[in-house]
């Protein structure tokens, strides 16, 4: 019988590790499957045989060893027979340096294969690793990447260049997919050893300095591997081969649509009607079978319908002025790839970015994701907003709607929290050595109800499958998605704060037997996040954007007004009275004295700042005891009314 | 054994994170029993104010419910999420109106109301405690 109990308690483990596992991630796997029937459909005709990749395209790597040396022995060939020769007055020498040339490997294409969080957070503290996690000798659709279902719910494999030479995380399973030799990574063509007389233009078949042979090498490589195309500018047509080589350094401008930020005024031009005169005096003039308003516009389009009689069109301009505005993205990691060469730039205040020199074409990537965070689309993959591949053209960027902006939004208040202006708070758990980088799913539904939250717990047990916070605010308003990511963040910051109270706090909101308990715990879980939540999206509207009179939770058609319009009796866990530490308005105050009326908390207290309740938070393991550390703590004329504002909320 | 699976349990009720439990669920009516056709228009004038009206009709018998299910971290409801604003206006039939707005202490007012399943009555009383408007109603 013993036995027998023993056996069913081994069984429940896994069942309830199992449960773990699928209880955070099955709802977005339902979104993807769904989503993935499509996709492989439309994508048909470019399916490979590789399955893992299926309805991607391979694509022959332009940048094998074996390849740029083929390119080389073409090239010597050429000159050989002289279809392509030297020029200058060191031409003998230089087709003797050309033929004494031989390409070694200088860069591994490596796959990581990382088998827990662990593992993955070796990669991402590596700064000078910009990781995918999908091959880059493939061509993917927008659709292919955005709808991937997560494989065997595995952590992704990532996939880069690296030097040869470069110690890659230790103790992470790597496999070198293949060899390259990267020739706008070698320093040899960035000198002109050959020739001192560089020359801006490159002519097909000749080579005066190594800038040309640079330029024939690059079109030699990419002709037999059947990618000469994307040496070209897009609709270049004048078959000039040689600007390709050119170097460009890619640049750009990102703004995002906040729907809270401002109002936008747009003006349409919608036709009117024709209007008629003389061509030669300009006199107007009877329609020819009907009378028209005669209207005067400046700039309309003339068009003579006889010799004498000519027509322009009229246009009526309105204007009509929406709530929301772009506004400067800002921090954001731009990302150029081309093909194996990888250049990083960061969007200043003003959404201003630019990278390092890029050759032909080259895709424009914002990877949503800075060293302390990482944005995942839905669950596993990191999210990102897939730009234009180009050549010499910046890439001026106005996001809006969809899961872009949701990003986006989400990146914002994270870049906020740890890198702009916090206030003094502490920040939330940073990516370092034996530490990991923050992941926060972005999801766009879940079913079975999973809210926003934060769980470093979660996160554990599922090896990392699961991210530390889930954010759940798709189509909410832009402040409504800034703001609980700043809460979620906040619950991260509270642990980093205190983790043995905070792990206090969380074990009893939800597995004491008392309710009383429950609430004294869960209210002060709750009160905290809701505090910086207010304080930072408030800051960022106030000030940032300079609308004086913002107050938080008052879009979407709610009144929260800085969570001061709600009744003690309608919220007893994400309570106001964080927010009404700091503030100076009493809600709870008749009418008549400009409050709100008893139904609301009694808030005579005031001027604390928010950094003095963070640290306040040390040691605080229930409602009351955050209390008595703040009137422990400091010196505030208003905290002989502490105890009434904490007594607002009953346990 | 019985400790792991104990912490087991406890940590599949905690996984999903720190804010877990069931949003609350809201139910608000507003029920015309005032003997006339009323006209609710309503305006805003906490940020972002506005001041074009949102107009809700309501015949004499008729009611209007709206339900809203919060999430977490909650929003909350109340009848300034219903009406769409803060103040509103009462026209009845283009004979009388009444003003109404929040903060009231008055519980002829719906803003006077909260909870999670609330309705509100404008009766016959009402009508007849309004201002006359003769035609200016709105």
């Amino acid at each position: 019988m013993k036995n027998l109990k023993k056996f069913k308690l081994l069984l429940l483990c896994p069942i309830l590790i199992g449960l773990l596992i699928i209880s955070c991630e099955k709802d977005d796997y339902f979104i993807d499957e769904q989503n993935n029937v499509n996709s492989e459909i439309n994508d048909k005709s470019l399916q490979s045989k590789n399955e893992k990749f299926k309805g991607a395209k391979k694509l022959k790597n332009p940048y094998s060893v074996k390849n740029m040396n083929k390119a080389l022995e073409n090239i010597k060939k050429n000159l050989k027979e002289k279809k392509i020769k030297t020029k200058g007055t060191s031409a003998s020498r230089l087709e003797q340096t050309i033929n004494d040339l031989e390409f070694n490997t200088t860069y591994y294409y490596v796959k990581f294969t990382p088998q827990n969080t662990e593992e993955e957070s070796l990669i991402k503290n590596d700064d000078d690793l910009h990781v995918f996690d999908y091959p880059l000798d493939y061509e993917f659709s927008d659709t292919y990447l955005d709808n991937r279902t997560p494989d065997n719910d595995s952590i992704p494999e990532y996939y880069t260049a690296v030097p040869v030479g470069k110690i890659l995380p230790s103790g992470v399973a790597s496999e070198i997919i293949e060899n390259l030799y990267i020739p706008e990574e070698d320093p040899f063509f960035d000198t002109y050893e050959i020739s001192s007389e560089p020359e801006a233009m490159t002519r097909q078949g000749e080579i005066g300095n190594n800038e040309d042979l640079l330029r024939h090498l690059l079109m030699e490589a990419f002709t037999l591997t059947g990618n000469e195309k994307e040496l070209m500018p897009e609709g270049d047509t004048t078959n000039s081969w040689w600007i390709f080589g050119s170097k460009w350094y890619p640049s750009g401008k990102l703004k995002i649509w906040d729907d809270n930020a401002g109002s936008s005024t747009t003006t349409t031009q919608t036709f009117s009607h024709w209007e008629y005169y003389n061509c030669d005096t300009g006199e107007i003039v009877p329609a020819p079978d009907e009378l028209l308003p005669y209207v005067k516009v400046e700039n309309a389009r003339i068009d003579p319908i006889d010799d004498n009689i000519c027509q322009r069109a009229v246009y009526i301009y309105s204007t009509s002025t929406v709530q929301g505005k772009y506004v400067p993205l800002e921090g954001a990691q731009v990302l150029m790839r081309q093909w194996f060469t990888i250049r990083q730039g960061i969007t200043d205040s003003n959404g201003n970015f630019n990278t390092g020199s890029v050759r032909g074409k080259a895709r424009y990537v914002i990877q949503w994701e800075r060293y302390h965070y990482s944005i995942r689309n839905g669950s596993l993959f990191q999210a990102e907003t897939r730009g234009p591949k180009v050549k010499d053209e910046p890439w001026n960027k106005n996001i809006k709607g969809g899961d872009d902006e949701y990003h986006g939004m989400i990146h914002s208040a994270a870049h906020t929290y740890y890198y702009g202006n916090r206030f003094g708070l502490t920040s939330p758990p940073r990516n370092a050595f034996f530490k990991r980088q923050m992941k926060i799913a972005a999801r766009e539904s879940a079913p079975w109800g999973i809210p926003s939250s934060f769980s470093h717990l979660r996160s554990e047990l599922t090896f990392g499958l699961s991210a530390q916070i889930h954010i759940k605010a798709y189509g909410r308003s832009s402040d409504n998605v800034y703001g609980t990511t700043i809460h979620e963040l906040a619950h991260a910051a509270h642990w980093e704060v205190d983790s043995s109270s905070y792990n206090n706090l969380v074990r009893d909101s939800f597995l004491s037997g008392s309710s009383e308990v429950k609430n004294r715990n869960r209210r002060l879980l709750e009160t905290w996040p809701t505090t910086v939540e207010i304080m930072l999206t408030v800051d960022r509207y106030r000030n940032k954007f300079s609308l004086t009179d913002y107050e938080y939770g008052n879009s979407d058609g709610f009144d929260l007004r800085n969570f001061q319009r709600k009744t003690v009796a309608s919220e007893n866990h994400y309570t106001s009275c964080g927010w009404d530490m700091l503030d100076n308005f009493n809600q709870g105050a008749s009418i008549y004295s400009g409050g709100y009326g008893s139904s609301y908390p009694f808030d005579r207290v005031s001027g604390y700042t928010i950094k003095q309740l963070e640290d306040a938070l040390v040691g605080a393991r229930y409602w009351n005891e955050w209390r008595d550390n703040i009137k422990n703590d400091y010196s505030n004329p208003t905290s002989i009314y502490l105890d009434e504002l904490f007594g607002n909320w009953t346990d | 054994m019985k400790n792991l699976i104990l912490t087991l349990i406890m940590l599949v009720l905690i996984s999903c994170g720190t804010d877990q439990g069931e949003g609350t669920y809201y139910e608000y009516t507003i029920i015309n029993n005032s003997g006339k056709n009323i006209k609710i228009n309503s305006y805003r004038n906490s940020y972002p104010k506005r001041d074009t009206p949102t107009t809700i009709d309501l015949q004499y018998g008729d009611e209007l419910t709206k339900s809203f299910k919060d999430d977490l971290p909650p929003r909350g409801y109340d009848f300034a999420v219903f009406f769409q604003g803060d103040s509103i206006i009462i026209n009845y039939n283009n004979e009388r109106k009444k003003i109404l707005t929040f903060p009231t202490e008055n519980d002829r007012n719906p803003f006077f109301y909260t909870g999670t399943d609330v309705t509100f009555t404008f009766t016959q009383q009402d009508y007849e405690n309004a201002e006359p408007c003769n035609g200016n109603c709105d």
